[in-house]
């Protein structure tokens, strides 16, 4: 049997490992639409030369919250060279017509575009991750959602749903592993060892059907004992901690809005056509160095 | 009791499930060639059937957002990367949910059947979204994800009627008192 702790170790979700810079003491409002919008305009914009000043923002970002940059970065460390394989596929069959070169000048914007967008990516989301904390997550949805409140949508429910899910989240873990090792113990096996795949498949079943169960009799516990208790949820709930919007988080949101508006102009401006110009330009006189 | 707050609440332990199937060896089952099947989504599958369409887009919304976050903070899988980006992620497991409740829906009377369908078209929806968008993208030529969907879709639409069949029958059972097992009348 595989083991169930080692699984994923090394993945903290949501630990807040910036809270020392000025990012983790955001209002947790401001910092869901970051990720939000963030995330929406990079998969959007289509240019090299806006990722890139984003890209670079972020690192500076990340570097006065206390998280450097390498330590954003180093995500990205064990699936480079997927990444690169997944650029160069992307570069080779673009053009696909049989005069023309497998790789040529045409190809090294839109190669460039799609690692920049995957990196700057992976840069925005990690500091997003690193600045929460789990409580500030549902909070965070609620104030988001708030504004749309006063039509009808359930910004509340959202968080407490996302609370519900952090809180679920360690007693599944702890009755998958329970369930599996109980039916190891039983002489059953999770299938991992069978030659025969469709066995596999089968073998997954009497570990699976008990954790669905087994979370849903919880879940049915949770909603009886939060109905006795006199759960409403159209009433206002009170909240331990209470977050007052500050001027520091209007500063980062400005900051934030400036730079992903510069990216979003790059993109209309030539920036890009010089960018790659500079790059073949450097390329070839870094050939001619070498020959 | 209110069905609002079983709502909430079944909604949100079934986003916590397909989080934790992505944390165990539980969320994949190994298949041939070192690829493995996929079961996150079942829950999407599971909680849209039992408590409706609005619950499978929240439940897929989870799902997706946690594997946006996993495939940019701990990375694993070679195709990872491509992960990040929400048109991938995130905007195809929304879908999940609906689709198998309209089938659900329609198929109600026949719920055995009914079941296995819903559990083939949420995973269906789950794997040709996901591969068109990487194709939209130009990430992955058509013709690997052709393969992929083929290779890897198939089966993993087969496990997913299986474990929503499974569950969604047992699940009903408890909740209407009908088939119990003889042994809960000796209690």
């Amino acid at each position: 049997m595989r083991d169930f702790g080692s699984f994923g170790g090394g993945f903290d979700l949501f630990r807040r490992q910036a809270s020392s810079g000025s990012l983790g003491q955001l209002h947790p409002g401001v910092k869901a639409a970051g990720l939000i919008v963030g995330v929406g305009t990079i998969s959007l914009i289509n240019s090299a030369s806006g990722l890139l000043f984003i890209l670079c923002c972020l690192l500076v970002a990340a570097g006065s919250t206390g998280l450097s940059a390498p330590r954003l970065l180093r995500p990205l460390l064990p699936v480079t060279p997927f990444l690169v394989l997944v650029v160069l596929l992307h570069g080779l069959t673009r053009s696909s017509s049989p005069g023309e070169a497998l790789l040529s000048r045409g190809d090294i914007l839109p190669m460039l575009i799609m690692s920049l967008r995957i990196i700057t990516l992976m840069g925005w989301i990690g500091l997003s991750s690193a600045a929460v904390t789990t409580p500030e997550v549902s909070y965070g949805i609620e104030a988001l959602f708030s504004p749309l409140e006063r039509f009808g949508f359930p910004a509340g429910e959202l968080g407490l749903i996302a609370t519900v899910t952090f809180r679920f989240i360690p007693f599944l873990r702890e009755e998958s592993e329970r369930l599996a090792k109980a039916q190891t113990a039983r002489g059953g096996s999770l299938g991992f060892r069978s030659a025969n795949p469709f066995r596999r498949m089968k073998a997954a079943l009497p570990t699976m059907v008990p954790l669905f169960i087994g979370t849903l009799r919880r879940a049915e516990v949770l909603a009886e004992s939060m109905h006795l208790r006199g759960y409403r949820e159209k009433q206002s709930r009170i909240r331990l901690h209470r977050y007052p919007v500050k001027l520091q988080d209007l500063l980062w949101s400005a900051a934030g809005a400036a730079v992903l508006a510069a990216a979003v102009c790059m993109q209309y401006a030539d920036t890009d056509a010089r960018l790659v110009r500079e790059l073949i330009n450097s390329i070839s006189s870094f050939r001619g160095v070498a020959v | 009791m209110s069905t609002r707050i079983r709502f909430l609440v079944i909604t949100g332990a079934l986003g916590a499930l397909s989080i934790v199937l992505s944390l165990t060896p539980l969320g994949f089952i190994p298949w041939v060639g070192g690829a493995s099947l996929t079961t996150m989504h079942i829950p999407v599958i599971v909680g849209a059937v039992i408590e409706g369409p609005v619950a499978g887009v929240i439940i897929g919304g989870i799902f997706g957002l946690f594997g946006m976050i996993r495939a940019a903070i701990a990375p694993q899988g070679p195709l990872d990367p491509l992960f990040v980006n929400p048109l991938v992620s995130l905007l195809p497991r929304l879908l999940i949910g609906p689709a198998a409740w309209a089938v659900w829906k329609l198929l109600k009377r026949f719920p055995v059947p009914a079941l296995i369908l819903a559990g083939i078209a949420g995973s269906l929806v789950n794997t040709v979204l996901v591969l068109s968008a990487l194709g939209l993208l130009e990430a992955l030529p058509w013709k690997l994800i052709a393969g992929v969907a083929v290779a890897n879709g198939l089966p993993e639409a087969v496990a997913a009627a299986l474990i929503t069949l499974a569950v969604v029958a047992a699940w009903k059972r408890i909740d209407t008192g009908k088939g119990r097992s003889s042994l809960e009348d000796l209690e």
